[in-house]
């Protein structure tokens, strides 16, 4: 009891006789916190807030310009009916159509071409060094350059077809990029080049983690190359697989520039993710409650993937 | 020991030396893939140094026959972000422009134009003169603003 009276009647005096220098500490402990507030508040307001609004805008009758009326949720019921609408495809059956298409292919052949090429890379080759960032290159692109160098390489005029017809090869024909039933294949194309090298570094990564000695012992057992990578290599690779997954999903979920670079939407808008859907009815047709009901259930979709991986690392991480 | 350490570390030495085939398939499959993720970018230089006749009418893969630079010093001297397509517009039809920024009776205006006042007029007789222009000549021929 006397010690800790003691030490207070000690330490209030010290603080009394230099209040510069308690102002000065107090100060220390402050300026982390002084600094991040713009950022932090900027985040509240133009992240947080902003999707606020949009859940707001989404059930009010909001049309050219922003409006304030709660009409309740008529831009869901619109959504909800033309989800149906298959014959004519109305554009949000069209574009979460193609959201289903391109998600799953860019996913599976990003993640299968990755793993391919890592292994490929793992097996003691020479100029890996050589490969490596060319595989990597097209990651540091933008979708924007992505979707204009293959356009030029797929248009059916002046890119491959044409080449190939100069070439000799005159029954050849791929017009995939101007033909509505195939065009979201070439965003698919262009989306596995642009990403595949960036998931082949992740799984790379992973292959260079595994410890040398479990291989041996494989080896040793009479495991053949092919039992290896499938029985053991493989299953330790399963939280590249998971972190590569989160990656391209909310990669594909977000793709907007490379649709619009690569075929301006595609014949009649044939080659729409929801995201060019949100962006057209907002801006363009003058359906702010529409486009902005697409937003909100664009941001659930991604929450639907984001919140129990961030869920089972932070889980992870108290254990 | 990060992702970067990891893919740079030299490989761990494993598994049996893989034979003569194994490896020219091995070899074979990664340069074949580093050609696809490369040629993209093989087309794109070599296109921009060509001449626009051969961009059109030549090969894709075809070596530049006659080299040029143009195409780059335009885009680092003249090509305006967002801006290149209407200025050929608004430099033919100043005039026209400067007559409706000022209050300009509606009889005064072109028909179909003038039915309605104030700024969206404006966006709207620039629209219908655009597209006039636009109609009678291609946009390549519009003169750059001066």
């Amino acid at each position: 009891m006397s010690t800790v009276a003691e030490s207070n009647i000690k330490l209030t005096p010290e603080h009394d006789a230099h209040p510069t220098a308690s102002v000065r500490a107090r100060l220390q402990d402050l300026l982390p916190k002084i600094v991040l507030a713009p950022s932090f508040a900027a985040t509240i307001i133009f992240v947080y807030g902003f999707i606020l609004w949009t859940i707001y805008l989404s059930f009010t009758n909001s049309k050219t310009f922003p409006s304030y009326d709660i009409t309740g949720a008529r831009a869901y019921q619109r959504l909800w009916r033309w989800t149906f609408e298959s014959d004519p495809p109305s554009s949000w059956y069209t574009s979460i159509t193609n959201m289903g298409i391109f998600g799953f292919l860019y996913i599976l052949i990003c993640l299968a071409l990755g793993l391919f090429l890592a292994i490929l890379l793992d097996q003691k080759i020479r100029g890996e060094g050589v490969l490596r960032p060319i595989y990597l290159y097209p990651m540091a692109l933008s979708f924007i350059v992505t979707g204009v160098a293959w356009k030029w390489f797929l248009d059916p005029g002046l890119g491959l077809e044409q080449t190939l017809h100069q070439w000799g090869w005159t029954s050849f024909h791929f017009d995939w990029i101007k033909n509505k039933d195939f065009v979201i294949y070439t965003v698919v194309i262009a989306g596995v080049w642009q990403a595949s090298g960036f998931i082949m570094a992740m799984f790379l990564a992973g292959l260079r983690g595994i410890d040398g000695e479990i291989m041996k012992a494989a080896q040793i057992d009479g495991a053949t190359t092919f039992q290896l990578y499938r029985r053991i290599v493989i299953p330790l690779l399963r939280p590249v697989f998971l972190s590569a997954f989160i990656v391209l999903a909310h990669l594909a979920i977000k793709s907007y520039d490379l649709v619009v670079a690569l075929t301006s939407g595609g014949p009649g808008g044939s080659a729409w993710l929801p995201s060019n859907f949100m962006y057209e009815f907002t801006f363009k047709r003058n359906e702010m409650a529409v486009g902005s009901a697409s937003a909100v259930i664009m941001l659930m979709t991604i929450a639907a993937i984001m919140v129990p991986y961030i869920y089972s690392e932070t889980r992870e991480q108290n254990r | 020991m990060n992702a970067a350490d990891l893919i740079t570390s030299t490989p761990a030495r494993r598994g049996p030396g893989h034979s003569r085939t194994t490896r020219i398939v091995i070899y074979g499959l990664l340069l074949l893939f580093a050609l696809v993720y490369l040629v993209p970018l093989l087309v794109m230089v070599m296109t921009s140094l060509k001449p626009l006749d051969e961009v059109t009418g030549g090969n894709m893969f075809a070596l530049p026959r006659h080299l040029t630079f143009a195409p780059w010093s335009m885009a680092w001297g003249e090509a305006r972000i967002g801006v290149s397509d209407t200025r050929g517009i608004v430099a033919r039809n100043k005039a026209r422009i400067e007559e409706l920024r000022g209050a300009t009776p509606a009889t005064r205006l072109q028909p179909g134009v003038g039915c309605v006042s104030g700024p969206p007029t404006l966006m709207r007789a620039i629209l219908a003169t655009s597209t006039r222009a636009l109609r009678t000549k291609s946009a390549g021929e519009i003169e750059p603003l001066q």
